[in-house]
Order: C-alpha cells, then structure tokens, then sequence
C-alpha cells in the first residue's frame, strides 16, 4: 500500500462510519454510554475533511491528530495516538511485515495508554490478535476481524464504561472492537503477507 | 522556578483551583484548563496550547479518567526544552502544595518528592 491507496483509505473510512453508525449507536446503548456510533463518524468526517495527501507517515500521523482533537472520550485519543505512533514506524510501501509491525505499535500504545489487556471487554481484544491474524492467514479479512469481535461477545467488561455493567455486559459486542474491525480492516487493503 | 499546569474536565474545577492557588502563591505561573466546548471532557489540543506557553520546568496536575491518558500523551508528544512532570496527587491539594513550596523556593524534585507522599 503507498500513500496514495493509504489515503483513499482513511478517507474512505467516513463512508464506512457513515454506514455503521446505527450499529456501533446500538452496541454502545446496550452497554455505554451510546455516543461511538456519532464519534465515529464525526472523527473520520474530520479526517476526510482535513487529511491531505503527503507520505505515509504525514497521512497516519494527521489522521492521528486529527482523530484526537475531534473524538471525545477515551476511544479518540487510544485511536489517536496510536495512528501518531504507527506514523513513525510506517515505510514509504506498506507490505505485510511493515504492517505487523505497525499493527504491533498498535497494539502497545493501546496496552499502555489504555492501561488494558486482553479479555476486557474492549477495542484491545481485536487489536491485539490482529498482527497474528495478518501472520497465519496472509491478509486482514473482513470476515477474520469480525471474528475476534465477535469473541467479545461472550466476555464481561473490566475497563471503560461497559464495566459498570458487570454480568450484564455479556451479550453484546463490544464497540469499541467493533470499530476496532473496521479501522484495521482499512490499514489492511491490499496488503498481504 | 517551577510552573504548573491542570487540566480538568471542568472549566470552574480548573479555574477555581488556579484562583484558590494564585491567593496562596501570587507569583507561581499556572496554566489551568478544563471542559470541552462548553461542557465537560478533555481533550488533547487544550493540553497542548498550554504546554506550549509554559517557559521552564512544569508540575501536571489532572482530576479523573480520560484526562491523565490526554495528559500522557500530549506530554509523550512534547519535544520542548523543559521537563514535564505529571504529578498523580489529587488536583486541588497537590497544585496548592506545588505552589506554595515553588514561592518559598524549593526544587522542583524537592516539590515531586513532597507531592509523591499525597494519594488521590
């Protein structure tokens, strides 16, 4: 993937929120506090408004920081900065093992920043499989991702929002993993292993 | 001198704790933010407006959740010349400590080191 695709996708991220904001709405009601859908969308409206081309690391590190201006909560910033930090390991191409790579920046600025694990409940537990995904099978796809989403289903919350609702929060899939599916999703087009 | 800054999910928390300190330490330099356009929340460009108005080594102070990974980060961004500091001690006790041991002249570390024995 080079900046050009690179950029196609982020932009193309707005559409992809567009369409699932109903989705991630109706997950965060059932166990948050229903405002993912909206900051979704609203953040990669931004990012399809103000990210403009340049190289790969301009265009993941302005997605960054534009993700962290215009997302409230906690979801934002983790995205946020985690796009800031996979600018600085992305190459002018990005194949599979530069995207492991970045995938693993991913997942520890989460871990830290997010102070999380795996099994919590949260965009973590599909971020963290995600670099492994991209190593067994090749490639990230759609039906993969939404597979380690899907495993959050059955898992009661530890951290964020959802935590408040203890047993209760079996049932549903997380959000946060939900969005999690998309955004790597869009790192992963075209690129294979 | 050390400066402090506080970033709060409310606007008055954070301008009531700068006037509560400035009554004590007049002369300490405090940056003090809080809210998000107009209601509560944080976010990461306050935080960094503020630190890049700050002229030497700086004390941050945040009050719950989101606001200290905001902290974190927009610190973990910073390539400035001065040394920030995030203090875990509770917002309006630890700026008031910081501020008032920076006007009888102690060190920045001796003032980290104080604040090290306050718990949120």
């Amino acid at each position: 993937m080079n900046a050009e695709k690179l950029l196609e996708q982020m932009h193309g991220l707005k559409s992809v929120f567009d369409e699932k904001e109903g989705e991630l709405t109706g997950l965060d009601r059932e166990i948050g506090d229903g405002d993912h859908g909206v900051n979704m969308k609203r953040g990669f409206s931004a990012v399809n408004e103000k990210v403009g081309s340049g190289s790969t690391q301009e265009i993941l590190k302005q997605t960054g920081m534009t993700l962290m201006s215009s997302i409230g909560g906690a979801s934002g910033p983790l995205y946020g900065f985690s796009f800031v930090k996979m600018s600085e390991v992305a190459k002018e191409e990005i194949n599979g093992d530069n995207l492991i790579e970045m995938l693993e920046v991913f997942d520890r600025t989460v871990a830290e920043k997010g102070k999380v694990e795996g099994g919590e409940k949260t965009m973590y537990d599909v971020i963290s499989k995600s670099a492994d995904l991209l190593r067994d099978k090749g490639s990230l796809s759609l039906e993969d991702l939404q597979q380690l989403a899907e495993e959050t289903k059955d898992m009661i919350a530890t951290k964020g929002r959802a935590a408040y609702f203890k047993e209760k929060s079996k049932g549903t899939i997380d959000p946060g993993a939900q969005s999690a599916v998309y955004i790597i999703h869009a790192l992963g087009a075209g690129v294979e292993k | 001198m050390t400066e402090i800054l506080i970033i709060s999910h409310s606007s008055e928390i954070a301008q009531g704790t700068r006037a509560l300190v400035s009554q004590m330490a007049g002369d300490t330099i405090i940056h003090a933010s809080g809210g998000v356009d107009g209601g509560i929340g944080t976010n990461i460009d306050q935080i960094n407006d503020m630190i890049g108005k700050i002229g030497s080594d700086t004390i941050c102070f945040y009050d719950i959740g989101s606001s200290r990974m905001n902290l974190e980060m927009a610190v973990e961004m910073y390539d400035g010349e001065h040394k920030l500091h995030i203090s875990e001690a509770p917002i309006v006790e630890g700026a008031f400590l910081a501020a008032v041991e920076n006007s009888v002249g102690s060190s920045t570390e001796a003032i980290l080191e104080k604040l090290d024995t306050m718990k949120k």
